[in-house]
C-alpha cells in the first residue's frame, strides 16, 4: 500500500501530525536536555569558571552569535515573540531550517553557561517542528495554524513536564483567547509530548514535590506584600533589559561579539562567588523551596543583585535562550529573602519554602503577565495543592499591579524596542469594537462596466488609487485594479472594462467590525474591501482598506488625547 | 422595564400592545442621539430593520461593541438579508414573531446584569 493512499484525507494527516508533533517536541526537549546537561558537566560551564572554562564559554557563546546572525536568522531570543508573530502575520508559516537552527543555537547558548532557560527555544523549536510536519504533509493554513499553536504548546509541556500550564499558557499567552478549534489538538499534543520527555527523562516534577500547608488565613495579607514587591522587581527587571539592550545598541552596534564576551566573563566573575548563579539554577531553587535558605539576609540579597544583573546581561545579548527558569530563580530567592525577613521579625509560621514558590509565581507573572498560566504551572511542577489558594492569590495581585505600573510584557517590551509591535488582546478589542462604516470611504473613484479602457485608463492614472469597483447601472459587478486596467490598456485597449473585470467580489458589510475586514483583506490576500448594503449586495456604500483603518486609528488616538 | 422601539413606523408598538404587558415603557426613538442619554440604562432596544435598513445593523454593532452594554439588542426584518454576523441578540424575520418570542426575549433580559 502506497503511503500517500493511507494519508489520503486531511483528518488522518492531522492525527499523523499531532502524533509527529508530540513524540517530537518531547524528543527534543530530552535531547535538548540530555546534551546541555552532559556537555556543560565536561566543559566545566556548570560550576566555577576556570580560565580554560571562560575560553570554552566565550567560543560556544560566540558560535551561537554568529550563527544567529548569519546561518539562522531568527533564532535570537527566547523565540515565543517569533512564534506570536508567526501565527498573526505569517499564517503560521515558519522559517524551515527553525528548528535545527534553534536547537543548535540554544544549546550552544545554555552550555555557555549565560543565564538562560530551555523553555523559550522549546516552545520555538516544537512550534517551527510543527510548521514543518504540517509543510510535508500538506497541510492548509488553518490546519498549520491550529498544529503552530499546538506544537508551541507540546514544546512547554515537554521542557517543564506541565501539560496543563502548557494549555493554558498557550490560550494566555500566544493565542490570546480560548478558541475551541485549537483545544483539542493542543492538548493531545501537550499530553503526548508530556508523555514523550518523561518517558525519557523519568516522570518527576521539575522541581521537588512540597507539601506545605496554608493554614493561617492573615498570611494572605503578606502574599499580597509579596506581589506588590515583585510587580517592582519585575518592572525593573524589564527596564533593565531595555537599558541594556540600548548599550548594545549604542556602543557595540558595529562589535557586539565584545558585549557577548563581556557577558560571558561577567558571568565567570559572578561563579567565583558562588556558582549557583549559573544557567538556569534548578538546584538552588529545589533548595530554596525546601526552605534551606541561607540564614545571612545579606548574602541571599547579594546573590538575588548578582542573577538580576546576570539575566539582564544575557537576554540584551539577543543570543537563543529562554528567560522562564532564570526568572523562576530570581523570584525564589527574593521570595525567599521576604520570608527570611519576616521570619527574623518574628512573625509565626513563616515557612521561607512556601515564600520562595510564591515569590517564583509572582515575579513570573509580574514579567511575563501570564498569571493563570504561573499559578498552574507552578502547582504543576511543585505538586504542592495546599498551597493552590496562596498561588493564586499572590499571581493576581502581582499580575493586578504590574500591569499599573506598565501594559507590557518582558516579550512585549523587548519587540517594542526592536521596532516589532507585538498583538496583543487589546488591539483585537479594539478593531472589534470599531465597525466599517467608522472608517470607509464613502466617495469612491468606480469606474462603469461599459466603457472602453482606453477611455478610462488616464483617469486611472491620475489618481493614487490601487484598486477600483467596477459598476453597471449603478450595481456592483466585480473589481478590478489598477494593474490590470494598465495590463489591458497595453494589450487590448479597445476592450471593454467588464471584460476585464474579476467578477467575484469579496466585500463587507459597513456594520462589521474592523477586525473582520481586516480578517477578509488577509485571508483573501486583497488589499480594498467593497462595502455593500445588507439588503443589497450589488449596492455600493462605499470602499475599506488597511491604510483607512491605520488613518481611522490614528485619528482616534489624537482626539482621544 | 424600558423598550426602546426604533423605527420610522408603528408596527412594532402594534404587535406589542397585543399583549398583556405590565411594568413595560415603550419609548419610540428615531435616530441615535435620542438613546445616548438612556445608554448605561438596563433595557431592550427593538431595531425595525426594514425602516431604518443598515442603519440598524450598524447601530446594533456600536452598542454590542461597547464595554458597558446593558442593552438587549432585538432586530426586525421581514426582506431577504444576509444575517451572518449580526450583532443582534435575537434577530426575528417577521413583525408577529415579536409577540411569540416576547417570554423568551424577557427572560434573556432577566438574566442579564
Amino acid at each position: 500500500m502506497k503511503w500517500n493512499s493511507v494519508i489520503k484525507t486531511s483528518q488522518y494527516k492531522v492525527a499523523i501530525a499531532i502524533l509527529l508533533i508530540g513524540f517530537g517536541s518531547g524528543l527534543f526537549s530530552f535531547l535538548l536536555h540530555e546534551s546541555v546537561v552532559k556537555v556543560s558537566g565536561i566543559i566545566g560551564t556548570d560550576k566555577v569558571f576556570s580560565l580554560s572554562t571562560t575560553i570554552v564559554s566565550i567560543l560556544f557563546a560566540l558560535t551561537s552569535l554568529y550563527l544567529t546572525k548569519f546561518l539562522f536568522k531568527d533564532t535570537n531570543g527566547s523565540g515565543i515573540p517569533q512564534v506570536k508573530l508567526s501565527l498573526v502575520a505569517y499564517k503560521g508559516r515558519m522559517p524551515k531550517r527553525m528548528p535545527l537552527g534553534k536547537f543548535v543555537t540554544s544549546f550552544l547558548t545554555l552550555c555557555s553557561g549565560l543565564s538562560f532557560g530551555k523553555e523559550g527555544p522549546m516552545v520555538t523549536i516544537s512550534a517551527a517542528w510543527a510548521h514543518l510536519v504540517s509543510f510535508f504533509l500538506n497541510l492548509n493554513r488553518q490546519l498549520t495554524k491550529v498544529l503552530v499553536t499546538s506544537g508551541a504548546t507540546a514544546g512547554l509541556a515537554a521542557a517543564f513536564n506541565t501539560p496543563i500550564a502548557a494549555v493554558v499558557f498557550t490560550i494566555e499567552e500566544v493565542l490570546g483567547q480560548l478558541n475551541t478549534k485549537y483545544l483539542g489538538p493542543i492538548v493531545l499534543t501537550s499530553v503526548l509530548a508530556s508523555v514523550t520527555s518523561y518517558k525519557l527523562l523519568g516522570n518527576h516534577a521539575t522541581f521537588i514535590p512540597l507539601h506545605y500547608k496554608f493554614h493561617i488565613e492573615w498570611h494572605l495579607i503578606l502574599y499580597l506584600g509579596l506581589g506588590l514587591i515583585m510587580s517592582a522587581i519585575g518592572y525593573s527587571l524589564v527596564k533593565m533589559i531595555i537599558f541594556f539592550k540600548r548599550i548594545k545598541q549604542n556602543y557595540f552596534l558595529k562589535i557586539d561579539f565584545v558585549f557577548v564576551i563581556l557577558a560571558v566573563l561577567l558571568t565567570a566573575l559572578f561563579s567565583l562567588y558562588n556558582p549557583q548563579v549559573l544557567g538556569d539554577g534548578v538546584e538552588t531553587i529545589n533548595s530554596l523551596l525546601q526552605g534551606h535558605a541561607s540564614h545571612f539576609v545579606m548574602g541571599m540579597v547579594i546573590l538575588f543583585l548578582i542573577k538580576f544583573v546576570l539575566i539582564c546581561t544575557s537576554y540584551s545579548t539577543g543570543l537563543s535562550g529562554g528567560i522562564f527558569m532564570p526568572v523562576l530563580f530570581l523570584g525564589a530567592l527574593g521570595g525567599g529573602i521576604y520570608g527570611l525577613c519576616l521570619q527574623k521579625l518574628g512573625i509565626n509560621g513563616i515557612e521561607v519554602g512556601a515564600f520562595a514558590l510564591l515569590g517564583m509565581t509572582s515575579l513570573l507573572v509580574a514579567v511575563i503577565r501570564t498569571p493563570f498560566t504561573a499559578f498552574v504551572m507552578l502547582f504543576e511542577m511543585t505538586r504542592d495543592y495546599e498551597l493552590i489558594l496562596p498561588l493564586m492569590i499572590s499571581s493576581i495581585a502581582a499580575y493586578w499591579i504590574s500591569t499599573r505600573i506598565s501594559s507590557e510584557s518582558v516579550y512585549e517590551s523587548v519587540a517594542e524596542y526592536e521596532g516589532v509591535h507585538l498583538p496583543t488582546q487589546a488591539d483585537n478589542e479594539c478593531l472589534n469594537d470599531m465597525v466599517v462604516e467608522d472608517c470607509m470611504a464613502k466617495e469612491v473613484l468606480t469606474l462603469d462596466a461599459d466603457s472602453y479602457v482606453k477611455d478610462i485608463v488616464d483617469s486611472v492614472r491620475q489618481t493614487d488609487f490601487s484598486g477600483f469597483p467596477v459598476l453597471r447601472n449603478k450595481k456592483l459587478i466585480g473589481v478590478i485594479n489598477r494593474a490590470e486596467v494598465l495590463e489591458a490598456f497595453e494589450d487590448e485597449p479597445e476592450k471593454k472594462l467588464h471584460d476585464a473585470t474579476k467578477y467575484s467580489v469579496i466585500s463587507i458589510y459597513p456594520d462589521q467590525s474592523l477586525l473582520v475586514a481586516l480578517d477578509k483583506m488577509k485571508r483573501f490576500e486583497i488589499g480594498r474591501l467593497p462595502v455593500v448594503s445588507r439588503f443589497n449586495d450589488k449596492q455600493l456604500l462605499g470602499l475599506i482598506t488597511p491604510e483607512d483603518i491605520v488613518n481611522h486609528l490614528g485619528l482616534s488616538r489624537q482626539s482621544g488625547d | 422595564m424600558k423598550i426602546f422601539v426604533f423605527s420610522q413606523g408603528q408596527q412594532i408598538e402594534q404587535q406589542l400592545s397585543q399583549l398583556e404587558l405590565d411594568n413595560c415603557r415603550f419609548i419610540h426613538v428615531t435616530s441615535e442621539d435620542e438613546l445616548i442619554e438612556h445608554e448605561a440604562e438596563k433595557s431592550i432596544l427593538i431595531v425595525d430593520i426594514d425602516s431604518v435598513k443598515d442603519y440598524g445593523f450598524i447601530l446594533a454593532s456600536k452598542i454590542a461593541g461597547r464595554s458597558d452594554k446593558r442593552c438587549l439588542l432585538v432586530g426586525i426584518t421581514t426582506m431577504d438579508v444576509d444575517p451572518r454576523d449580526t450583532k443582534f441578540d435575537f434577530f426575528l424575520g417577521s413583525f408577529s414573531e415579536i409577540k411569540d418570542r416576547f417570554k423568551e426575549i424577557v427572560c434573556r433580559y432577566d438574566e442579564m446584569e
